[in-house]
């Protein structure tokens, strides 16, 4: 009993609780009394503070604190249920018309970005097809070129961006210096050549890049297209729940909690501190936008004043930065999530007693074996390795 | 190249229903505070106040020269303040007393700290304070010049030797009102109905005598 005690007294110390649930709800209490003691008169209020009795003065502290652990705790069990809403997968974004189109702004911005990286590298072979066209010319004639020839081949070269297609590119490139083959020797023409080639490998590179940042991006930012979310935060925690089953075949959603078990402190303190700052930046935003409703609503009642509209606009505005902070909370806790799999599946699935694999392919196919059985109850016959001291 | 909205599974029916919750939270935003503004209009009776000010006011506390007040005029006659008034002046004369009677008496309304508390003030003159028949006065907090909300309590005084002073057209030999504060209320309701700016001028009063025991 005096254990079970104990641990309650020694829950609220924990940092996820403190942190996550405790300092939002004292901030949005403290809020709320600041804007009615605004509203009746900060000095009024302060003397009808200090007119309080003191036993009033020893009671109504407790009472606050209390009331404010209760509330922190609500929000605490709230949590499930806070991440959905914001995540666009409950009320007020689903399933309802907002929701849908935010969902269909969602689904375009994932197309079009997906159409972008999935684009081919078009300096890939520039600078192969620029060698290929100048081979041939090379030393078809020994005219040398002058300065002013060069400068003018300079000069329509330098028209060229990596921006522009690459038939206009070659385009450039034929009629401004491959064609000038035909009339002055390649040695001459050498220095032009060489900065040609430099410049479409700098292109390449650049471009290579920035297809691989596109592909980065979209893979962390957005599931597959037929779990898209309405809200960017609901992607975002898609993308790192699709990741474990797109990579190994681990269904994340079931084997997350067998896998905090075999995670080290040193990491699991760090999914617990990312976790924390989410629910923090979550818990501000609801309660923001809790703030704005009451301003909005509930304010006009009690004094119709305008600073009601200010209020109501400040509540707003830090609901928007709460959720802006869950956004880059949740990247963080996703990247963890993802190093979580990457790192420990292996022990979790010597947990389930299954040998190490050899080959990813057969990582795969033990993980859909043991989700079969865990998910399903699909009992397939499979191969137990036996841990020293324990039956298989 | 670019992904229509078509291709995006964008419905037209949810777009213009997307539209129309937005507007109707706007409208509903909007309705609730005109009716939040209609009502405390119609709640709180129309005052106006010319004069505000103020020190902390305890049971026999005497208005000084360097006391303000809150002067208000023009009370609503229907407003639910003459109903309580009228209660308590006519407690206070152990007779019934209706609304026109208030209306006639002349009385002031002052505040203080403690609630239902009752207590003289005695003010010695009243010369260039511009207080007359049909006045109602706040006293508020001493060197800040604003009300607390809170605390007040609207005191009715009976200002028998002023009307007593003009009835006789004499020059009122001993111009001492006796203030009873037996009344309490809601000041913020009050004064969140004024007509005018709240304005703050001293009320020149000369010293006080010693006050009068109840």
């Amino acid at each position: 009993m005096i254990k079970a005690l104990l641990d309650k007294v020694g829950g609220l110390l924990e940092k996820e609780f403190l942190f996550g649930s405790f300092l939002p709800a004292l901030v949005f209490a403290a809020a709320c009394v600041a804007t009615v003691a605004g509203i009746l008169g900060f000095e009024a209020s302060l003397t009808w503070i200090a007119q309080r009795g003191p036993v009033d003065k020893a009671v109504y502290p407790v009472v606050a604190a209390v009331a404010i652990i209760v509330f922190a705790y609500v929000l605490s069990g709230l949590r499930p249920l806070v991440l959905r809403c914001w995540s666009g997968e409950a009320f007020p974004l689903h399933p309802t018309p907002i929701g849908n189109v935010l969902k269909c702004i969602a689904r375009r911005d994932y197309l079009r970005r997906r159409q972008a990286s999935l684009q081919q590298n078009r300096w890939a072979d520039m600078a192969g097809w620029l060698q290929k066209g100048a081979q041939p010319k090379w030393t078809q004639v020994t005219n040398t070129a002058s300065s002013s020839d060069l400068k003018v081949i300079g000069e329509s070269l330098g028209r060229m961006s990596p921006t522009d297609t690459r038939a206009l590119v070659e385009q450039i490139v034929t009629t401004a210096f491959l064609d000038k083959l035909d009339s002055f020797s390649g040695e001459s023409l050498s220095g032009i050549y060489q900065l040609l080639k430099r410049r479409f490998i700098d292109w390449r590179d650049i471009e290579q890049s920035r297809l691989g940042t596109l592909h980065w991006q979209l893979d962390r930012e957005y599931g597959s297209i037929k779990n898209i979310r309405a809200t960017r935060l609901g992607n975002i925690i898609q993308a790192y729940t699709a990741y474990s089953f797109s990579r190994y075949g681990i269904e994340p959603e079931i084997f997350w909690p067998h896998l905090q078990t075999q995670i080290d402190e040193t990491f699991r303190n760090a999914l617990g501190d990312a976790r924390a700052l989410l629910d923090f930046a979550l818990n501000v935003a609801t309660l923001g936008t809790l703030y704005f409703f009451l301003a909005v609503f509930a304010g006009p009642w009690l004094d119709w004043s305008p600073i009601w509209f200010f209020l109501a606009a400040a509540g707003l505005a830090v609901a928007a930065t709460g959720y802006r902070i869950a956004i880059i909370a949740a990247d963080q806790f996703g990247g963890l999530f993802r190093a979580s799999f990457d790192l420990f599946r292996l022990k979790l699935l010597a947990a389930f007693h299954r040998k190490p694999p050899q080959k990813i392919t057969e990582e795969r196919d033990m993980w859909n074996e043991v989700s079969q059985l865990v998910l399903y109850g699909h009992t397939s016959d499979f191969e137990l390795t036996p841990v020293k001291g324990t039956a298989p | 190249m670019s992904v229509t909205w078509k291709e995006a599974g964008f419905r037209a029916r949810d777009g213009i229903l997307a539209v129309l919750t937005v507007a109707a939270v706007a409208a509903l935003a909007v309705w609730n505070a005109l009716s939040a503004l209609q009502v405390a209009k119609a709640k709180s009776p129309r005052l106006r106040i010319s004069a505000v000010a103020a020190r902390p006011l305890e049971a026999g506390t005497v208005l000084r020269e360097d006391d303000v007040v809150i002067r208000i005029r023009r009370v609503d006659p229907r407003s639910e303040f003459f109903d309580r008034t009228s209660q308590l002046i006519g407690r206070q004369l152990s007779r019934p007393v209706d609304r026109s009677e208030v209306l006639q008496t002349g009385m002031l309304v002052a505040s203080c700290f403690e609630e239902k508390i009752s207590f003289f003030i005695v003010v010695d003159g009243q010369a260039g304070s511009g207080l007359q028949r049909n006045d109602r006065v706040i006293l508020t907090r001493a060197g800040k010049q604003e009300v607390i909300p809170t605390m007040p309590i609207f005191t009715i005084v009976n200002v028998v030797d002023i009307e007593r002073a003009r009835d006789d057209k004499k020059p009122a030999p001993d111009r001492r009102l006796e203030l009873r504060a037996d009344y309490a209320a809601d000041a913020m309701r009050v004064l969140a109905a004024a007509d005018d700016a709240v304005k703050f001028i001293p009320l020149r009063l000369e010293r006080p005598t010693a006050p009068v025991a109840r």
